[in-house]
């Protein structure tokens, strides 16, 4: 199912949460930082859309300002058809019920006091849903959702794995039969072996229940197996988008293939074969941004222009694949190492 | 065929002698109600100018079993010897082994924010780690040294980052600093600690490519202890895979990643996410990894095990850490895998 033939369920347009900074002797001086900075997505029932960048790049921020838990600066949300940030305190509550959001920290994002149960039917609790005996029958099914057995429903986080957290996390985010699920690094603080149990039960679920995912990750590979089409961000914007395929097999944007090369090789037969750009230095502070392209100082392909001007995300060929780049092509070739 | 003197700790084939022999090292962490098991029977051999991957789960041993050689961990070490220049390091004196931290022994952690002093300048801490194991050098020579260390690691404009402090500098910079400070005496033996866990994943391809000039300048000897596979297949030579606080295979990297020999390494590399290919059903280990509070009986690793197929022997008798031919591993029916793909 691609975005472009149905009605989306989720559509930011230009997208911006900005927090003012007061530096300096009694707040002074001022300055904003651009966490996000005019972001567009399109999320359709059934798909899954990565959102892929490093620390700082604002991914986390733009999945805080879809549910309102950051309140967005400037730009649009658009839900099932209607304005999110138009809908009143008292209606939205009720309203977001319809897409929730699954954390990285399956430790700190657990009440320790409360019994697996209780912390899966608490948004039922909060939203006046069904009764006693019907939360009850309604975590059992979410219990077995989520591969586990109703026996775990009686213990306290602490008694379980970091593996069998992350599925309660997940069984309470779809308590309310949501759209669209949030997922912020839902595997990152995992082990390996746990990594892809998680990735094929939110592949079940997906299947099971039609949901959209907003996948939020820094982790490529995590992407790959994930999602099905790719937004990548840097410093608040974002600089590549297209269907999974394309983004991994032809990379357009020069930060997209820095990061796809970046990726640690598989097996250490492949050791010295792989063309890898090791960009200088590190990103820079959202608060302080390059002038024009703010990937320019690490590019290995910046001229003059990247500096002065910002580069809109275009169309590259026919497909809804686009870059934000001066330079960007279907045939942009790696550079040799 | 030379007479090999201990089969955990040499290597068939390798005439020189391991630079760190670790035989039979068990740690147990004493609580209040019980002694829990976080280390048993670690064995290998480090040698000289290669790099051992120590690869495992958390909770597998694999930083406790490194740090405890150190003196670094709580825990209590009930058996065992490591020898180090003719020297057990865990019948040192503490001062004894003082001496040796980060001198011909250094450590580079996963957390460069809270390894770091965040009130004392960045070029001070580094003179202070050459001040304390080189104090043949002087003032002068100490700062010059300072800058050289920060110039190996990559770190642009030496002469005014030694004036700053750590929060000036980012996560990857912050890294570097503490591979220079590893460094900075010339360490026979560096052991990295997740050393890139906590960064992005372009500033971590910079900190590997650091980490290996950092080894051939000072032709250190590495242990590099990681979850992560992709690093364990960019730099080790040899690999130990940790479960449950014991060694349950050990090898060349490249023996391990083709032809793994103990059902959890093939486990382990068949349920990594790969980003060269998607795969619509991934592999993985069914089950989480034990608690050391409730170890299961036998083989710690059979109630996951698609070897085991619920064997007896797997759920009642251990299995030893075997020699099958310059590798080792940990499991009765390791034959089975024989030519087993990953």
């Amino acid at each position: 199912m691609s975005a472009a033939e149905t009605q989306p369920l989720l559509k930011t347009e230009g997208l911006e949460v900005h927090f003012p900074v007061r530096a300096g002797f009694f707040g002074r001086r001022r300055s904003t930082i651009k966490a996000v900075d005019g972001v567009d997505l399109t999320l359709a029932l059934g798909e899954t859309l990565g959102l892929v960048g490093e620390s700082g790049s604002g991914k986390t921020t733009t999945g805080r300002a879809i549910m309102r838990l950051n309140p967005p600066t400037g730009g649009q949300v658009i839900f099932d058809g209607r304005a999110v940030q138009d809908i009143p305190e008292r209606e939205f509550r009720k309203f977001r019920r319809k897409f929730q959001i699954v954390f990285q920290d399956p430790y700190s994002s657990l009440d320790p006091r409360m019994t697996v149960r209780s912390i899966i039917a608490e948004p039922m609790v909060v939203a006046g849903i069904g009764d006693r005996a019907s939360r009850q029958a309604r975590v059992n099914e979410l219990l077995d959702l989520v591969g586990l057995e109703s026996s775990h429903g009686d213990r306290y986080p602490h008694a379980l794995s970091g593996g069998q957290r992350q599925r309660i996390g997940i069984a309470r985010a779809l308590a309310l039969n949501p759209q669209l699920l949030i997922l912020d690094e839902p595997v990152s603080s995992l082990d390996v072996s746990l990594q892809a149990q998680i990735v094929n039960l939110l592949k079940d679920i997906q299947q099971e229940l039609g949901l959209a995912y907003l996948f939020i990750s820094h982790d490529l590979s995590v992407v790959r197996q994930m999602c099905d089409r790719v937004a990548i961000i840097y410093l608040g914007r974002i600089v590549e988008t297209g269907p999974l395929a394309e983004i991994f097999d032809s990379p357009s944007h020069p930060y997209t293939q820095a990061l796809l090369s970046a990726v640690p090789i598989e097996n250490p037969n492949e050791r010295g074969k792989s063309n890898r750009i090791v960009l200088r230095g590190d990103a820079a502070s959202p608060s302080n941004p390059p002038s024009g392209c703010h990937f320019h100082p690490r590019c290995f392909r910046a001229e003059e222009i990247c500096s002065k001007e910002s580069p809109a995300l275009r169309h590259l060929g026919s497909t809804d694949h686009s870059a934000a780049c001066h330079f960007a092509g279907p045939k942009t070739v790696l550079p040799r190492a | 065929m030379t007479v090999v003197t201990n089969r955990l700790t040499r290597v068939a084939g390798r005439l020189d002698d391991p630079l760190l022999e670790v035989e039979n090292l068990s740690v147990v962490f004493v609580g209040l109600d019980a002694s829990l098991p976080a280390v048993t029977g670690v064995a290998f051999g480090l040698y000289p100018g290669e790099t051992l991957g120590v690869v495992g789960e958390s909770g597998s041993g694999k930083s406790v079993s490194m740090m405890s050689m150190l003196g670094l961990t709580p825990g209590e070490v009930t058996s065992g010897q490591v020898m180090f220049d003719g020297k057990d390091l865990l019948k040192m004196s503490a001062q004894e082994r003082r001496k040796i931290r980060g001198g011909p022994i250094a450590m580079v952690f996963q957390d460069p924010m809270s390894s770091l002093n965040p009130v004392q300048r960045v070029g001070h801490q580094l003179a202070e780690t050459l001040k304390l194991h080189s104090p043949q050098l002087d003032k002068k020579a100490r700062k010059e040294r300072v800058v050289e260390l920060l110039r190996i690691v990559g770190v642009a404009d030496p002469e005014q980052r030694v004036k700053q402090y750590p929060h000036q500098f980012s996560g990857g910079m912050r890294q570097r600093v503490m591979i220079a400070m590893a460094i900075a005496n010339s360490p026979r033996v560096l052991i990295a600690d997740e050393p890139t866990t906590a960064l992005d994943v372009t500033i971590q391809a910079q900190v590997l490519d650091v980490l290996r000039k950092a080894k051939d300048e000072t032709d250190a000897a590495v242990i590099l202890i990681t979850h992560d596979l992709g690093v364990i297949a960019e730099m080790a030579d040899r690999v130990m895979v940790m479960y449950a606080g014991r060694v349950v295979e050990a090898g060349s990297v490249t023996e391990l990643f083709d032809s793994p020999r103990h059902p959890y390494t093939k486990g382990l590399l068949g349920s990594a996410l790969r980003v060269s290919e998607r795969v619509e059903r991934l592999n993985s280990i069914p089950g989480n990894p034990p608690n050391i509070a409730r170890l299961p009986s036998g083989c710690p690793f059979h109630p996951r095990c698609a070897v085991s197929k619920g064997r007896e022997r797997c759920a009642t008798e251990t299995p030893e850490l075997l020699d099958i031919g310059g590798r080792w591993t940990a499991c009765h029916f390791h034959d089975e895998l024989r030519g087993a793909q990953a």
